[in-house]
């Protein structure tokens, strides 16, 4: 369960080269169509859609296995509670006591379930073909200021550090004895804090010197500063703007135009 | 002003703020363009100070009270703003995980250009060579979290580099690296001193390197300049930089032995090469004349 | 191996022509962006299993609490709510991570606010996290109802209540310990 993950898995497929701002506009518009569609067999079929991209994205199995683990556990919780407390509908197909199971009321529960997956599956294909720095890079783009989205991307770059420094304390504490599983939880409380102050202090140390080397690396010297890379959109990026745009729109104009259902 | 003249501090006195004893307590030295100079003190000295000062850290972001005149190149530390400074001033910090802050080597190296405006053309020109210098090509879409200590140094030194500073400060560049990681960094400090002629300032507690190295050495205790000179002066005593809390070069230490034992105070040497041609001439005759 | 730089256009002369940008300060950029990871960090790696349901709570509350104690209110909104968000679309889900910016965002906020009354006094610590804890927890209700229907969103309830005293517990400790330790760090702006 702990551990540090990164979904990201290098590649070179059109997924890996597509323009990191098209890419997170696009997830953008997915999720919308995601939320707005409430059909269970247009569900079906956008989630095999996705299923598809994930294909695409030849993301490794292991990585798949460990997403679909956390999306299958929301999907089972929601299929069985969501029935429970909402009984509109017939016919109903059980009652107990003051609960009462109806077949609408299960199709709904079902219904979100695909949904969650849906959503769940078209982050994943971000973030598997996605490296951190371009999302970072794009938000740059997209008009996160500058400063921002160095705070943030100094952020994501010192997450596998001190991660690394969570487990190693955390290591090091056991090998003296101390267990994390077990006892009360003011016990318990007891051995994180042990572990959470070391790791802030050399967090506030890192601090420390990240101001004085970004400093030293004339950071903030000049207001109009260059960058080596440029996000480039190409033609693939354009068709693929063009299909998300579409794939939200249609469906939009059906539901709320032409009163069809979606 | 001496355009030969890098770094001049003259009657300098640094108090942090807050503190009751001065860091720096009358330091006066130069560094003249192209030359290798090492400071060598224990913890707490005045080292760390001393680098901050001239890219203007000190007094700037490290706030006390400053005394006398830091010129870096003819000018005045105190008016520069440190952002400025850094264009001519490259800075490598001890700590090799915490100076690097970029999630590739690439955007870590290209960060300094980037801020001072440098054309795309140029800094991916400049990453190139700086890279080059410190031999990491190639690695420009590594994470720098996944180097090794010696690695992540050299990659803080290209990114200072790739600024084209007139001198680099270095403040003990190889505390946290193990001994192979040391032979890196040293490889690519001799090369820059040899082959690029770049102006070096810094600071160590190992005198090893440093010996072989400098054109000029300064010895520091509690803020104070204990001793200055070329390295032959400077470090021939062994036990007198052992009590600086310094560690001595081998080599200075066994010249130290030899003129002892064979009561020759003219015997100096800092490199294996002479070391070898001395014990030949010298101790061996001596030796084989007990012997007979 | 080349030896000639490339060539070098004036650095020295541009720096001069250019203002310097009015970017956030280099040390509150480097606090946040620790502050930022450390709640990340710990939100992915620190995971406490309990025993009723073999479940998970995470410590990341911890870390919110107490950048917000420690450092301000708008270091407990910005790096609880962007580092606890970061943590959601990393793990990839992403499409939870408004709710938890929101949420957590304004548990940070709440008890960086609340808990500098009066100098920051124990009593209005506590009451910062009590305040903070229960905001993360209707957030988290009203983003799961949404997302998942009442049944699953009440199921959570418990847990995160859970989270947010286990979290609000050692936030604060860690909070008070810490206050005597950046007295050593001059350079680390606190209370901003």
């Amino acid at each position: 369960m702990t551990g540090f993950v990164d979904l990201y898995t290098e590649g070179d497929t059109v997924l890996h080269r597509m323009d990191p701002r098209v890419k997170i506009f696009a997830v953008l518009m997915l999720t919308l169509l995601i939320l707005m569609i409430s059909s269970l067999v247009h569900l079906l079929i956008l989630l095999a859609f996705i299923a598809l991209l994930v294909a695409l994205g030849r993301a490794p199995f292991s990585k798949v296995s460990l997403a679909l683990r956390f999306v299958l556990r929301v999907m089972i919780m929601i299929v069985i509670l969501w029935p429970i407390f909402d009984p509109s509908g017939t016919p109903v197909l059980a009652t107990l006591g003051p609960v009462r199971i109806t077949e609408p009321g299960v199709m709904r529960g079902i219904t979100n379930a695909v949904r969650i997956c849906c959503l769940a599956t078209v982050w994943y294909v971000l973030m598997f073909t996605t490296p951190q720095r371009d999302l970072v890079r794009a938000l740059v783009k997209l008009g996160v200021r500058f400063d921002f989205g160095l705070t943030l991307s100094i952020a994501l770059r010192f997450l596998p550090t001190f991660s690394a420094t969570v487990e190693s304390i955390k290591d090091a504490q056991r090998a003296r004895g101390m267990e994390f599983d077990k006892g009360s939880p003011l016990r318990r409380s007891r051995n994180y804090i042990s572990v959470l102050i070391p790791t802030i202090i050399s967090a506030l140390r890192t601090a420390d010197t990240l101001s004085l080397a970004l400093q030293s690396r004339a950071y903030g010297a000049r207001r109009h500063r260059t960058y080596l890379r440029e996000l480039k959109m190409r033609a693939s990026d354009g068709v693929a703007l063009a299909v998300v745009v579409a794939a939200f729109v249609m469906p939009a104009v059906a539901k709320f135009f032409l009163k069809v259902p979606v | 002003m001496d355009p030969g003249i890098a770094l001049s501090l003259r009657d300098v006195r640094f108090r942090h703020r807050n503190a009751k004893g001065w860091a720096l307590d009358d330091v006066s030295l130069q560094v003249r363009r192209g030359q290798f100079v090492s400071v060598l003190g224990a913890n707490g000295a005045g080292k760390s100070t001393l680098c901050m000062l001239v890219n203007g850290l000190v007094p700037h972001t490290v706030p006390g009270d400053l005394e006398g005149v830091v010129e870096v190149f003819g000018a005045d530390v105190a008016e520069d703003s440190v952002a400025k400074l850094s264009s001519r001033v490259g800075m490598v910090f001890q700590e090799p995980e915490s100076q690097l802050f970029c999630m590739t080597v690439e955007e870590e190296v290209a960060f300094g250009p980037e801020n001072l405006g440098v054309p795309a053309d140029e800094i991916k020109g400049r990453v190139e060579w700086a890279l080059e210098l410190v031999g990491m090509a190639g690695y420009n879409d590594r994470s720098p979290f996944s180097l090794s200590g010696g690695q992540k140094q050299r990659v803080a030194i290209a990114a200072a580099l790739s600024m084209r500073p007139d001198i680099l400060v270095l403040d003990e560049p190889a505390y946290a690296l193990d001994p192979i990681g040391r032979v890196e960094l040293y490889k690519v400090l001799r090369e820059l001193k040899e082959k690029h002629g770049m102006t070096v300032l810094l600071a160590e507690r190992d005198a090893e390197e440093a010996s072989l190295y400098s054109d000029h050495i300064v010895l520091m205790e509690n803020g104070k300049v204990a001793a200055q000179g070329p390295p032959k002066e400077v470090l021939a005593d062994p036990e007198r930089l052992v009590s600086l809390g310094i560690s001595p070069p081998q080599m200075s230490e066994v010249a130290s032995l030899l003129r002892s034992r064979l009561r020759s105070p003219d015997i100096d040497f800092t490199r294996v090469e002479d070391a070898e041609r001395t014990i030949i001439e010298r101790v061996l005759p001596a030796g084989r004349g007990a012997a007979r | 191996m080349s030896t000639q730089a490339p060539g070098r256009p004036a650095n020295d002369a541009s720096a001069d022509e250019a203002a310097p940008a009015n970017f956030v300060s280099p040390s509150v950029v480097a606090l946040y962006a620790v502050l930022t990871a450390l709640t990340t960090a710990v939100t992915m790696t620190l995971a406490v299993p309990f025993p009723p349901t073999r479940g998970f709570f995470n410590l990341g509350d911890s870390m919110v609490f107490f950048s917000a104690l420690a450092f301000g209110w708008r270091a407990g909104a910005i790096c609880g709510g962007v580092g606890s968000a970061a943590a959601d679309v990393l793990l990839g889900y992403g499409y939870f991570a408004p709710i938890t910016l929101i949420s957590k965002g304004t548990e940070g906020f709440v008890a960086g606010a609340i808990g500098k009354l009066r100098g920051g006094r124990p009593w209005a610590r506590v009451l910062g996290v009590a305040a903070g804890g229960a905001c993360m927890v209707t957030g988290y209700f009203v983003g799961e109802t949404l997302y998942y229907g009442v049944g699953p969103a009440l199921a959570e309830v418990p847990v995160n209540i859970g989270q947010a005293v286990f979290g609000g517990t050692i936030g604060l400790a860690i909070s008070y310990v810490i206050l005597v330790v950046l007295k050593e760090f001059p350079r680390i702006p606190s209370r901003l």
